[in-house]
């Protein structure tokens, strides 16, 4: 397929998932895209990447820009398996890591405990140093007591070490001394200090940052190095970019020196994409759920922003740092239908991969939302991946049978409940979640992807009031599409706190000058020229007695009393339109100042340019018997790839993908538009 | 094995509606949060809502606190008893109160609630509670030492705020006037009525897509569910009556202990909590109206056999709470009440003891069991503006079969609650933390032991601080099952130059600068006899220092080598034979 292109050049983006490797390369020439899927490499993960590559392009010399999803850091936290590590904070504290915020989410449950921590008790120092609330130091750094914590460093053999100490926020004298004197003593130890990875007070949401940076730094690290070195054998010596958890891009080297934004590398693509999706079909409006067989995660794209949050929570550890909002909501496709007190369940319990749905033939039992699928014809026996993974009917019968008796219901009205009770289940979720963001899920569109969501999407959206589905073009590597579409993006931020009306001004101006510098010269390290260089101001107001914040853009080069007026306007403005009511009488604090730099990277045209509309209708793939509402209907299946740009289709039928299969029932039509996406309307 | 149902309505119908409502009352709290004033409501989640049906029988709720499980049923029947039956509610009418004999809680917990009328058919209630910052009464926020009702602030009985739609702003004015922050009250208020509004659209939503008849049917089946869940497991335990007691320190008035006395009595599939024995209501403000006696006494059923699964009408139906009048579990007038959750941590770990000798499994040792509250107050150096601060303190929590006891945790009635970050504090009160970590060796003994008890320590910056004080539980410390020894009590120092003194209730009491203020919180109970605990788990709580050698030998009979940390088995298997 590249025959033809020689002289073009390709853009490239690659994520690699738990299974599958996703490549895709965009042809800036004609616009269009060619993707590729190959089995991820454990163990060598680089080898699998450039195994997909040279699959689609002979001389990735023609490549001039390749971006790269990796999970890596992610993997490490969540399977427990990140770097021997150590954590030294002011004398004292050495719990606050442990002790947490001591809140205990699940209230009914007196068996809490607590997400097992990173660190072990013994492997927390505590050195001699007191920085106060106003920046200035009570208690210079003990370096004879530091002697000692490092020979203790030593002995132990750590690979890294997060350093965490009291106010760093305000004043990071302390932090860099004790950094720089381990540095000097164990040249080989990766250090993160606290406030380099997150500028915010709160010590154990700031402490629990830095932990995960340094237990997945030497990791991302070393697999960064060697996919460097690779790619540079086979040419690509330009720079490699990696996807960062707060939506945008940046480079191997900036990647090494904040691992943690590497974190939702993976996931943050697919929102991304959808953002570009909603772009090129003026959707400004969209909810993006991402399906597949354990998790159903959705993210929000807002007046055509990914909903980013300044704060997160991954595996129970707070997380301050910009992250595309992913709210994991449910189990997927392997959610299991169970009973109790005599009524039908599904989920929260999965069956997960291991033995997954009783169809996959590894053991499992129960029935899930897969076999539900797969009885009802949605699914084939033949599988998803192109045949690779076939599934067993009969088994699939036997676990919903089983269900379908307790209740006195035949199989097929049981298997359609479980589907049924899944969809509805899925948009109460969303339902309740636009609630909290004061949205109505109504203005929106949906966006669907991952194995499982073409699957559902429709059905949820119909109980959501939701007219328009759009499932792009692509949808099984989705996220890697969404990669090639972003500008390298660097966040900074200061905790600044006081009120509003007493603000010094001067200081304020200097953290926003100085968090630019600092961005910038981030940026210029990535080569991005100051031309290409744009920085978004915002601070995050209160009113005085609120804990949370919100977030309101500063669109202002220099601070004066006029613009602190603005301001204060904006707030009361966002917090009506957060929270619903606002008080305009209320005295306003600032708690952070933050700076979003981007570089503009030129992002890859989107016309496809030598599309024609068809004139034929696309070939039907086969008729097969599915159940709709109760009936039998022969459905026309077809194949994606049958499909061209103009085609319109009326439901019911079903689009089968190499990963995925597309449901659009009785009552829909289906379009397809210029990129190859389908756009789904109710009629 | 196949079980013979009986169902009204198809069961995919039923299940769909069940997690409808379900999320009807996550929405309605969703919108509470959203748009209440008080940062009490949205971030300490001191609030609740339910959905009734038109028997005011529960469809679903969403708690913020974990206490107020179920006790708005209550608040709706004795209205309509007060206004003349159903027949005189009508559509758009709101209703608020907060009586502390009828809704349980303390004045500052609000109720209100609304009829939901489908197509001018009265089809069911929405109701919240929330705490408001100040409803009056004799210091900002509420007292910490009244001796009656009227002291506390004022005192609503049920009352119509909302007339067929229209605002009663007479009514509204009157109840804002009394409050020291009439406009959070005010929105706190609106938020209450936002999230009444959010209930009522949604059942109709439901109702409207399912029809009427359909859903009835459906939830006579949902209820269904949840009894035989409730059912299923009570049946298992043997019949029997289970007993249990303990005491709180005093009533914060007197220095005389207030007995908790629990009966717990199994019949078949029916549960009775008798509380008959426990103290007569009491001079201080730990006295509790019966709703929310009731609601505790839920919550220890929950917490032992249905964590997880949504309430309905259908739970509890098996379960009576009996509460003589004029005792601190069914307070009358003129009991003050301003602490009724005082005893209710106690009640709750009470009940799980009486229990635990038939639900060995489900059951967990004490937990450290109160707030555990230190106030600042005085005059900021910054601004010269009052400033009030009250901290409640995490502690150690009981061992279970199968894991260790969590340490550092909010006692169990405030839930989710999170603690002050050091570094927040610092900036905002004149006050200074000079230590935040756990006490070692304050866990109970156990094969599973208990959690740790904080440390914390603070500096006082000014002149003008008064700190008060409300431990409880030294008379009554976390206690062990099944063998499992006690966890250590709580104390407070405070240090003023070289004069040390020990306290545990103090109401507020100037400071000079430069004292300490140095609060310790207590563990949580073992489980099972200590010289069973693994000595490798032993060794391994040396290592991270959670118990000293000593402990590990006196207490667990665990000899270490040495100067190592290392297990000498046949040492510590002789020890643990001679000594056990």
């Amino acid at each position: 397929m590249e025959g033809e292109v020689v002289l073009t050049r390709y853009r490239l983006g690659v994520d690699i998932g738990g299974t599958f490797t996703d490549v895709i390369l965009h042809d800036k020439v004609d616009g269009i895209y060619y993707t590729e899927k190959t089995l991820t490499t454990l163990g060598n993960l680089s080898k699998g990447v450039l195994k997909g590559v040279t699959k689609l392009v002979n001389d990735v010399d023609d490549v001039d820009y390749f971006v790269h999803g990796t999970t890596v850091g992610l993997n490490a936290l969540l399977e427990r398996k990140g770097s021997k590590m150590a954590l030294i904070l002011t004398s004292g504290f050495r719990d606050i890591y442990e002790i947490g915020r001591a809140n205990r989410p699940e209230i009914y449950n007196i068996k809490y405990r607590k997400p097992s921590p990173l660190i072990r008790r013994r492997h927390i120092y505590e050195v001699e140093e007191r920085i106060i609330v106003d920046g200035s130091i009570e208690t210079p750094v003990n370096f004879k007591q530091l002697d000692f914590v490092i020979k203790k460093l030593i002995e132990n053999d750590y690979d890294s070490v997060a350093i965490s100490l009291l106010h760093s926020y305000r004043n990071p004298t302390h932090e860099r001394q004790v950094g720089e004197y381990i540095k000097r003593k164990i040249p080989n130890i990766s250090v993160s200090l606290s406030h380099e990875i997150a500028r915010e007070w709160r010590e154990y949401e700031r402490t629990s940052t830095a932990v995960i940076n340094g237990y997945i730094a030497p990791i991302v690290n070393s697999y960064l190095s060697e996919l460097e070195v690779e790619t540079l054998d086979k040419g690509l010596n330009r720079n490699l970019y990696i996807m960062q958890s707060n939506g945008g891009v940046m480079t191997s080297e900036v990647a090494k020196k904040g691992a943690i934004q590497t974190l939702m590398s993976g996931p943050v693509g697919g929102t991304m994409g959808s953002a570009n999706i909603g772009e090129l079909t003026d959707e400004k409006n969209l909810i993006c759920i991402d399906m597949g067989g354990t998790s159903f995660d959705v993210s929000l794209v807002i007046d055509s922003e990914p909903d980013v949050t300044s704060e997160t929570n991954l595996e129970g550890f707070p997380i301050l740092s910009p992250m595309v909002k992913i709210h994991t909501i449910g189990t997927g496709g392997g959610s299991i239908a169970w009973l109790e007190g005599g009524g039908l369940r599904v989920g929260p319990k999965s069956a997960g991969s291991d033995p997954g749905p009783a169809c996959y033939g590894n053991g499992g039992e129960h029935a899930t939302i897969t076999d539900a699928n797969l009885l009802l014809g949605i699914l084939d026996s033949d599988g998803l991946l192109d045949g690779d993974m076939k599934l067993n009917y009969q088994l699939a019968h036997k676990s919903v049978e089983n269900i379908a008796n307790q209740l006195k219901l035949s199989v097929m009205e049981t298997a359609e409940g479980i589907r049924d009770v899944a969809n509805a289940k899925m948009a109460d979720a969303i339902r309740t979640l636009t609630v909290s963001k004061g949205i109505d899920p109504r203005d929106f569109s949906l966006v669907a992807f991952g194995g499982a969501g073409p699957m559902h999407a429709v059905s949820i959206a119909q109980y959501l009031g939701i007219k328009k589905v759009i499932i792009p073009h692509a949808a099984g590597i989705f996220s890697a599409r969404g990669m090639l579409q972003t500008d390298i993006k660097h966040d900074s931020v200061r905790t600044f706190v006081s009120l509003l009306d007493e603000i010094d001004i001067n200081d304020m101006n200097n953290l926003y000058k100085e968090m630019e510098k600092e961005i910038g010269d981030i940026l210029s390290g990535q080569n991005i020229k100051k031309a290409e260089m744009q920085f978004n101001r915002t601070a995050d107001l209160r009113y005085v007695g609120q804990e949370y914040t919100v977030s309101v853009p500063y669109p202002f080069d220099q601070a004066s009393d006029q613009n602190v007026k603005q301001l204060q306007h904006m707030f009361h403005v966002e917090h009506l339109k957060t929270y619903g009511h606002n008080n305009p009488s209320g005295s306003i604090e600032t708690v952070n100042l933050r700076v979003n730099g981007y570089g503009q990277l030129g992002i890859a045209d989107n016309q496809n340019k030598f599309a024609l509309k068809a004139d034929e209708a696309p070939n039907t793939y086969s008729i097969k018997t599915v159940i709709w509402d109760g009936t039998q209907i022969e459905t026309p299946v077809y194949l994606v790839n049958d499909l061209s740009y103009g085609n319109v289709l009326y439901g019911p039928l079903i689009i089968k993908e190499s990963t995925s299969t597309i449901v659009i029932p009785k009552g829909y039509k289906l379009e397809i538009d210029r990129f190859q996406n389908m756009i789904i309307m109710q009629l | 094995m196949i079980l013979d149902y009986w169902y009204l309505e198809n069961p995919i119908t039923t299940e769909i509606i069940r997690n409808a409502l379900i999320s009807t009352a996550d929405e309605m709290n969703t919108s509470l949060f959203r748009s209440a004033y008080s940062p009490i409501i949205y971030e300490m989640k001191d609030c609740s809502v339910c959905l009734f049906n038109k028997n005011v029988e529960l469809l679903a709720q969403s708690a913020g606190l974990p206490i107020f499980l179920g006790n708005l049923d209550e608040c709706i029947d004795t209205t309509t008893k007060l206004i003349g039956g159903m027949e005189n509610y009508n559509e758009g009418d709101v209703y608020i109160m907060n009586d502390s004999y009828i809704t349980g809680a303390h004045l500052n917990d609000i109720t209100v609630f609304s009829p939901i009328f489908y197509k001018n058919k009265l089809v069911g209630f929405a109701a919240t509670r929330a705490h408001w910052l100040d409803v009056g009464g004799k210091d900002p926020g509420g007292p910490m030492d009244s001796i009656d009702i009227y002291q506390e602030g004022i005192r609503i009985p049920p009352i119509k705020i909302y007339e067929k739609g229209f605002p009663r702003q007479d009514v509204i004015a009157l109840i804002t006037r009394n409050s020291r922050f009439k406009e959070s009250v005010l929105g706190d208020l609106n938020a209450q009525i936002a999230a009444c509004r959010t209930g009522e659209m949604r059942f109709k939503e439901i109702i409207k897509k399912f029809g009427l008849e359909t859903v009835e049917r459906c939830i006579s089946d949902i209820f269904k569910q949840s009894e035989r869940i409730d059912s299923n497991v009570i049946s298992k335990i043997p019949d029997g009556e289970y007993k249990a007691e303990g005491y709180l320190d005093n009533d914060g008035f007197s220095d005389d202990p207030v007995l908790v006395k629990v009966k717990v009595i199994i019949t078949g599939e029916s549960i009775t909590i008798d509380l008959t024995g426990s103290s007569k209501q009491v001079q201080g403000m730990t006295n509790c109206g019966m709703a929310q006696t009731i609601a505790a006494c839920r919550v220890a059923f929950k917490d032992l056999i249905s964590p997880d699964s949504p309430v309905t009408e259908g739970n509890f139906k098996k379960m009576e709470v009996i509460a003589p009048e004029k005792t601190i579990f069914n307070a009358k007038e003129p009991a003050a009440c301003q602490w009724y959750f005082g005893s209710l941590g106690l009640l709750i770990d009470l009940i799980i003891k009486a229990l635990s000798p038939v639900l060995k499994e489900q059951s967990v040792a004490a937990h450290f069991g109160d707030s555990m509250i230190v106030a600042f107050s005085g005059q900021g150096e910054r601004t010269n503006e009052l400033y009030y601060i009250a901290e409640t303190n995490a502690g150690g929590w009981g061992g279970f079969m199968g894991n260790d006891g969590e340490s550092g945790l909010i006692n169990h009635v405030n839930g989710d609650l999170k603690n002050l970050p050091v570094e927040i504090l610092e900036s905002k009160y004149p006050l200074k933390v000079e230590k935040y970590g756990f006490r070692s060796d304050t866990g109970g003994p156990g094969i599973q032991r208990g959690g740790l008890g904080i440390k914390r320590a603070y500096q006082v910056l000014n002149n003008n601080t008064k700190v008060a004080l409300w431990f409880d539980r030294t008379k009554t410390p976390a206690w062990g099952l099944f063998g499992g020894k006690s966890g250590k009590e709580p104390e407070v120092f405070i240090h003023d130059g070289d004069n040390v003194k020990r306290f545990y209730k103090l109401n507020a009491t100037p400071l000079n600068k430069g004292s300490r203020v140095v609060i310790k919180t207590g563990g949580g109970g073992g489980f099972g006899h200590p010289f069973n605990r693994d000595p490798d788990l032993v060794l391994q709580d040396v290592i991270d220092g959670y118990i000293s050698k000593g402990a590990a030998r006196d207490k667990y009979g665990v000899i270490l080598e040495k100067g190592l940390f290392k297990v000498n088995y046949r040492k510590t298997s002789n020890y643990r034979n001679k000594c056990r």
